[in-house]
């Protein structure tokens, strides 16, 4: 515990220097009373200082206090919506789900093409992102911890943003592409996008081809007024190598050969080994969660 | 020889490099399509010509030319196509509003291009969570530190930070900010970061 302060001493001590400016030089008594003000000096700089380690202690603890209860608040924040999104899904704490961000957007960030929307994460990272928002607005003024806090905010946001940026990025390089495979894609199939990302690659669809009409393809000759999308914009390149990690060990990958020389072959992907491979071969097993794109 | 001002639209775009955007080339834009036309009419007459009086010896001559129309489309759709990328990427890096100096350099169809581009993203973002969106174009770059010392390059005028303060951004003035409240405005060149 930090005690109560007095604050005389600091008075003392100038007085005594004071003292000693009077005294003539070479008296044998100056050099007494100059050891006497170090010593004093010491021990009271030598007080402060202890009194400022244990006041950074005591905040140090508050802090971590403070961050567990805002843990636990959370904790119940993201079962709560857990729950209500899927009850079959096993309660996942805020750290787990920011770990489940960040394997999403690697995955999104290194492969070349669109990987299945993770809409449920990006909404409990959203709601988490908020709920914190509004705690700080709590926090007085200059207070550590929440620099600290908002240090925390800001890097789970730039990952959200990135992850959500490279999403909207390769859906506007292969718009025709992503929209054929969309449409024929399975009745009752999980779809590739999310609602609001379907909605922003049909807008994006229709806005270029009205575009297209009015500048340059209704001036045309009749039989060259249409520009097929789909031949005009180039494929997301799934031969294109990417760097992987292996979080399950799989057996039997069968690598197709590269040119015609080659003959194809089988691997196996130990745990925790990584690999440099085209993308098509390993496709499923980042799909499925069984490797980490990096 | 045919298709050459078109080549010549397509290396226009090249010479600029990457992210600038040329003025709208309109005439020469103007130039292909007659060109196209041409090619066409000529075509239609030899297709006539071909069938009717049975000269054979003219498919050649009309295939080549449908190649070029084909020719000319395609490096039509392209320039246009890539100058729209170019503007995409402005509105990521500009923010909605564009300077005069660009929009000078955009033709009217390419302008309510953009204006249909910033509605759906605007769309797209708000839909994103909670009520009030999540603007996807900031945070570019990874978060190092909260406050970061800039220069003001320009005078912007007053400027408000999150906790109310009001700062005065004059030109040649430092300060030391929240890093999420200018990220924007060092892309639009109004502040410099400083790093020492």
């Amino acid at each position: 515990m930090i005690g109560t302060m007095p604050d005389t001493e600091t008075g003392e001590e100038n007085c005594m220097e004071e003292n000693l400016q009077r005294v003539r030089k070479g008296d044998v008594k100056a050099s007494v009373h100059r050891m006497e003000i170090d010593r004093i000096r010491f021990v009271l700089s030598s007080y402060l200082r202890s009194r400022l380690q244990k006041q950074y202690e005591e905040r140090t603890r508050i802090y971590y206090i403070l961050l567990a209860i805002s843990q636990t608040m959370s904790d119940e924040l993201s079962e709560a919506s857990d729950l209500s999104a899927d009850d079959n899904q096993d309660v996942m704490t805020p750290a787990e789900l920011i770990a489940k961000l960040e394997e999403a957007w690697l995955n999104e960030k290194f492969s070349p093409e669109l990987l299945e929307n993770k809409s449920e994460i990006v909404e409990c990272v959203m709601e988490q992102l908020t709920h914190m928002e509004e705690n700080l607005q709590r926090v007085r003024k200059g207070d550590v911890k929440a620099s600290v806090h908002r240090m925390e905010i800001d890097r789970i946001r730039f990952v959200l943003s990135s992850y959500l940026r490279s999403r909207l990025q390769k859906i506007e390089k292969h718009f025709p592409h992503i929209l054929e495979k969309d449409k024929s894609r399975a009745e009752g199939d999980p779809s590739f996008l999310s609602p609001q990302e379907f909605a922003f690659a049909k807008e994006y669809l229709a806005n270029t081809e009205t575009y297209l009409k009015a500048v340059a393809l209704r001036h045309m000759p009749p039989n060259l007024q249409t520009v097929d999308m789909l031949k005009a914009v180039p494929e997301p390149c799934l031969d294109s190598f990417v760097f992987l990690r292996v979080k399950e060990r799989q057996e039997n990958i069968l690598v197709e050969p590269e040119t015609d020389e080659q003959r194809e072959y089988v691997v196996d992907l130990e745990e925790g080994s990584q690999h440099l491979m085209r993308y098509r071969t390993i496709a499923p097993l980042v799909a499925s969660g069984a490797v980490q794109l990096i | 020889m045919f298709c050459e001002k078109a080549i010549e639209l397509i290396k226009e775009l090249h010479r600029m490099g990457d992210g600038q955007l040329p003025a709208f080339n309109e005439e020469g834009i103007r130039q292909v399509l007659e060109e196209m036309k041409a090619l066409y009419q000529q075509n239609q007459s030899d297709v006539n010509e071909a069938k009717c009086e049975g000269r054979s010896e003219l498919i050649p001559t009309i295939k080549f030319r449908h190649g070029c129309l084909f020719r000319n489309q395609r490096c039509i759709a392209a320039y246009l196509y890539d100058r729209l990328l170019r503007i995409r990427a402005l509105r990521w890096e500009y923010g909605s509003v564009l300077p005069t100096a660009i929009r000078f350099h955009m033709c009217a169809e390419e302008l309510q291009w953009f204006n249909q581009y910033k509605k759906s993203l605007a769309t797209y973002m708000r839909s994103l969570g909670g009520e009030e969106g999540l603007d996807i174009t900031q945070d570019v770059k990874p978060p190092k530190s909260l406050y970061i010392e800039v220069r003001c390059l320009k005078d912007h005028g007053e400027f408000e930070i999150d906790d109310g303060t009001v700062i005065l951004l004059k030109k040649n003035s430092q300060h030391f900010l929240p890093r999420w409240k200018c990220e924007q405005l060092i892309r639009q060149g109004v502040l410099e970061h400083v790093v020492s």
